[in-house]
């Protein structure tokens, strides 16, 4: 009965004052807006940045004293936390009586590489240095023979492609074919791995626990640097939302002190009636509570279109959305509005009535 | 007169000041300091993508089959400090050469044939034409190199953690190569195929090769703009005009070009995966941070206004009484503007100061660095504040003004 | 009975209380006058407990409210004490009939028929749902009597409750105090300036920089 009155009054001093109360109402949503949609991104763009930087290439390797076994790769790529598994077996062979290396990659991988010309079936792409070095063009015949001299395979040029590295030097057929040549039927000297960058650690302990005849290690190249990236991003969003969240409570504090403090007489008359500071406080509090209550649930909906709106424009993809932003909004409102309430709600009732009635206040 | 209303308003209203003073310091100070973070932090993380290594690999110009099976080719370590010559000179930030050969050493009276390497670790790099030096070394282009133990001076090598493993060798073992003894003084982890290696200084590598000032290939780190639609076209089908605005822009592909200019018999070319990884980082990032710096100056913005505007709606009964004295609408607002307009301007200059102070906790915290572009920022600062003084007084003026003397003066608004 | 004993007020500006005497007997009807500046208001406000004193006393019969502490100030005041001032100050967002029902819900519980009845008594019943804005000054000063006596305190307290009425609306308001004084039996303490309105109490006090220089009573 006693609570039904308070919310009483306090509902009738939000409703005639309407206007100053969607002043803190948008005051606390914009803060918790800015707190929510920070929190949202520096959630998301780990996420969509790990997804950038899988153009760095493998952050894993997995090797092997002899050749690996292709049914290996069947098993990663079921894993959840690798992104993709990219098997490769390097080989030599004879090329107008110079050896030259030969890489073999499923024809899926060598489609995503950075080719001049075309990635066809059965045939066969040449390293740029390689092209270079033996003025190859595509739409030439290669004849391979292992060893030297021995009866030649032909395969069609139909690319060059650009890596850097030892591979320029090499030509690149599919692993099948390459299996074939060299007589190495399903196994594959190489695994390169993507692992999600988030997980990393976790995941080449797991590796290494469940494969333990495998040489498992990570390429520290991208690894090391990914991780460095997305912590450095990570934390300069998570400083600016805690240079945002302490402005924001300076203005929500001088926002809140200014309408409490414009109430002053009220105050003083309420003292005259005989209320005790605690009845005082407790309407501001309530006032306060409902404020931050309304403000959170505007501010969530801000926070999450306007992270859903960065991430749109610059990742072309939504971010999720964790469920704990609910509880967070709901709980940084509420302490939002509380705690700039409380310190003018104290000073406003230490006063005594008969200064603010004689006007000195 | 006109003087005597804002000091008084100064001194008389000071919650009002108070709240309006510290709410456009915070405000102006989260608003330039998300400026100046948008303004560097595509130089900040493009610096911190360098991390990902070398963008540009230098190597010798490959002629016929025979040079890729038969007889290595070298680039001359005395060209490397024309790489600071170039139009781009100042984006690189990185420079390491690199001999590779192999090694017969003798461990333990067994003999075995090693793949050696020869870098640069630290080496302070005359700039020609200038007086300064440059700071270059393979660690100025890779971070993921880790050395237990430390670097070698003469006479001493470091072993690639694999191949360190495999014949169980450990910091302080020997290793000679011909009749020279070298110390090991680190194991090397690199994740790579430097594992397998022997390291040692380009010096030592050059001396018992015999390769005098020879190096194999070299290592470039510089900072680009990002690949556009344009850097792609082939610049031997380019009009003069073009080739020109290709040259001069900072491309991985343009700078690649000029630093094969100057290293003779070299063949420059960028690192794709890096490079392009590189570009769309950086413009996707650089998006996102300019998007909430908006989204945060916005709310700010309305922040400021919205305490602006809740010390306005008070004064209402001041404006009734300066109606009641005939005071016209524009005349009142001017006054009352002009008290709000000397508060903002002061608190916009301290949030400015502030910001400062924020964005080099930002800058240093997080990247390392203070941010700059600075001086920018004060007027910026200043017209913020002071838009968002009349953006915030607008509504409750104009609902003040509108009001009937009598009835604020009854004080029953 | 309110003993007041040795009262002085001293502010960092001026002393309001130079050492005030006085006692005041249960259902007395006090007036006091005087210039201002003259120490009226803050001696009231010491009596009603929303100030304290620099030093001396005031007991009510034999309770001594200078050393309770704010909150047991606040319920003594709202047991004993009813407050009008000159200034109707009403919460301008409530009705007549929700400004006193806020002093109930300070008091204890509210009741609607009650504080209903309560106006019905000030001459309000056809104004219980209208905003102060909508009343006059007198209506307002009789909502302000009517939130005073709610809960039916011992003493009523009024600083200038007629200082900014009208004569006819001024001669309302205090018939309408002298009946319930007669009919309810409640001390009065009412400070003025207007020779007319001291003139409806039983006993005048003077009070001058600070101090009582007259002490009349009358007998009608």
């Amino acid at each position: 009965m006693r609570y039904r009155t308070l919310f009483f009054f306090t509902g009738k001093a939000i409703k005639e004052r309407l206007q100053r109360i969607f002043l803190m109402v948008f005051a606390v949503s914009l803060s918790v807006g800015l707190l929510i949609s920070m929190i949202i991104l520096s959630k998301g763009m780990r996420e969509r940045l790990s997804e950038e930087l899988k153009a760095y290439g493998a952050n894993a390797l997995i090797t092997s004293p002899d050749y690996i076994n292709e049914e290996i790769v069947q098993r990663l790529s079921g894993i959840n936390a690798i992104d993709e598994v990219l098997p490769e077996l390097y080989g030599r062979a004879c090329f107008k009586g110079v050896y030259i290396n030969v890489i073999g990659m499923r024809l899926e991988d060598m489609k995503r590489m950075r080719v001049t010309g075309e990635v066809q079936k059965g045939s066969v792409l040449a390293g740029s240095r390689l092209a270079k070095a033996g003025e190859l063009k595509t739409g030439h015949e290669i004849g391979l023979s292992i060893p030297c001299g021995s009866e030649e395979m032909k395969f069609k040029l139909s690319g060059i492609f650009e890596k850097v590295g030892s591979e320029d030097n090499a030509l690149i057929m599919e692993l099948k074919e390459l299996q074939k040549l060299l007589g190495l039927e399903n196994k594959v000297s190489i695994i390169m791995l993507r692992v999600n960058p988030a997980v990393f650690e976790l995941t080449m302990e797991n590796l290494k626990k469940e494969f333990p005849e495998l040489e498992i290690k990570p390429v520290r190249q991208i690894a090391l640097s990914e991780e460095s990236l997305l912590k450095k991003i990570e934390f300069l969003l998570f400083v600016v939302a805690v240079v945002v969240v302490v402005a924001s409570v300076i203005t929500v504090g001088g926002i809140m002190a200014a309408t409490i403090f414009e109430r002053l007489t009220d105050i003083a008359l309420m003292k005259t009636m005989g209320a005790t500071n605690r009845q005082i406080q407790a309407f501001f509090i309530v006032e306060a509570i409902i404020t931050g209550l309304l403000g959170s649930l505007g501010g969530h909906l801000l926070g999450t279109a306007s992270a859903e709106l960065i991430a749109l424009s610059a990742f072309q993809r939504a971010v999720a959305v964790p469920l704990f932003s609910i509880p967070l909004a709901i709980s940084s409102g509420l302490m939002l509005s509380v705690a700039s309430a409380i310190a003018p709600i104290m000073r406003i009732t230490a006063y005594r009535p008969s200064i603010i009635l004689r006007g000195e206040i | 007169m006109f003087f005597r209303v804002i000091i008084n308003f100064l001194r008389k209203e000071k919650k009002a000041v108070t709240v309006i003073f510290f709410s456009t310091v915070a405000g102006t100070a989260v608003i330039a300091t998300m400026l100046s973070l948008s303004f560097e932090i595509e130089d900040k993380v493009k610096r911190e993508l360098r991390s990902f290594g070398a963008n540009i690999i230098v190597e010798p110009e490959v002629k016929g089959l025979m040079s890729l099976a038969g007889q290595p080719h070298y680039l001359m370590e005395s060209d490397i400090p024309r790489v600071k010559t170039i139009f781009w000179r100042h984006n690189i930030i990185g420079i390491a050469p690199f001999l590779e050969a192999t090694l017969d050493g003798n461990i333990n009276g067994k003999a075995y044939k090693f793949n050696g390497l020869g870098t640069w670790f630290d080496k302070e790099l005359p700039v020609p034409g200038e007086k300064g030096f440059m700071k270059t070394g393979v660690f100025t282009v890779v971070s993921w190199w880790y050395v237990d133990g430390r670097l070698p001076l003469k006479r001493e090598c470091l072993f690639g953690s694999a191949l360190a493993g495999r014949l169980g060798l450990k910091i302080g073992d020997t290793v000679t190569f011909g009749k020279e003894v070298f110390t090991i003084t680190g194991i090397l982890s690199t994740g790579s195929r430097e594992d397998d290696f022997i390291v040692m200084s380009l010096e030592e590598m050059q001396r018992i090769k015999g390769l005098a000032g020879r190096v194999s290939y070299i290592w470039i780190s510089a900072l680009t703009t990002p690949m556009d639609e344009f850097a792609y076209k082939d610049p031997s089908k380019m009009t003069p005009a073009e080739y020109e605005k290709w040259y001069c822009t900072g491309y991985v592909t343009s700078i690649a070009k000029q630093i094969e200019e100057v290293i003779r018999g070299s063949s420059a070319r960028p690192v794709w995966r890096v490079a392009e990884a590189e570009g769309n980082i950086l413009r996707k990032l650089k998006l996102a941070v300019y998007l909430l710096s908006l989204i945060t100056l916005l709310a700010s913005a309305m922040g400021l206004s919205a305490a602006l505007m809740s010390s306005f709606l008070k004064r209402s009964r001041e404006i009734g009484l300066m109606k009641a004295l005939g005071g016209g609408g524009l005349k009142i607002s001017l006054l009352l503007l002009s008290g709000v307009a000397a508060v903002t301007v002061l608190a916009s200059l301290g949030g400015f100061l502030l910001s400062l102070f924020l964005s080099d906790i930002i800058g240093k915290e997080v990247f390392g660095t203070g941010l700059e572009n600075r001086v920018l920022l004060l007027p910026i600062a200043l017209l913020i504040g002071i838009f968002m003084t009349i953006a915030g007084a607008f509504l409750p003026l104009r609902r003040s003004l509108s009001l009937k003397p009598a009835i604020v003066l009854k004080g029953m608004e | 009975m309110i003993k007041v004993r040795g009262l002085k007020k001293v502010y960092p500006s001026a002393v309001a209380l130079r050492g005030v005497d006085m006692d005041i007997q249960d259902n007395e009807w006090l007036s006091i006058m005087g210039p201002s500046g003259s120490g009226k208001s803050t001696l009231l406000n010491i009596l009603g407990g929303l100030d304290y004193p620099t030093e001396g006393s005031v007991s009510y019969d034999g309770k001594e409210i200078t050393t309770m502490k704010e909150d047991e100030l606040a319920v003594f005041r709202r047991e004993n004490i009813g407050f009008i001032f000159q200034q109707s100050y009403l919460i301008p967002y409530l009705t007549a009939l929700e400004n006193v029902m806020l002093a109930q819900y300070f008091h204890s519980i509210v009741d609607e028929k009650e504080a209903a009845e309560a106006l019905k008594r000030v001459g309000l019943s056809h104004r219980l749902h209208h905003r102060p804005s909508e009343l006059s000054g007198g209506e307002q000063q009789r909502v302000c009597i009517a939130r005073a006596l709610i809960n039916s305190p011992k003493v009523l307290l009024a600083d200038e409750p007629t200082g900014n009425l009208d004569r006819e609306n001024t001669r309302v308001i205090l018939e309408l105090l002298g009946e319930l004084h007669s009919n309810e039996g409640f001390t009065i303490v009412l400070v003025t300036h207007d020779p007319y309105v001291a003139g409806w109490g039983k006993r005048l006090l003077t009070m001058e920089d600070g101090r009582i220089i007259k002490d009349e009573s009358f007998h009608s």
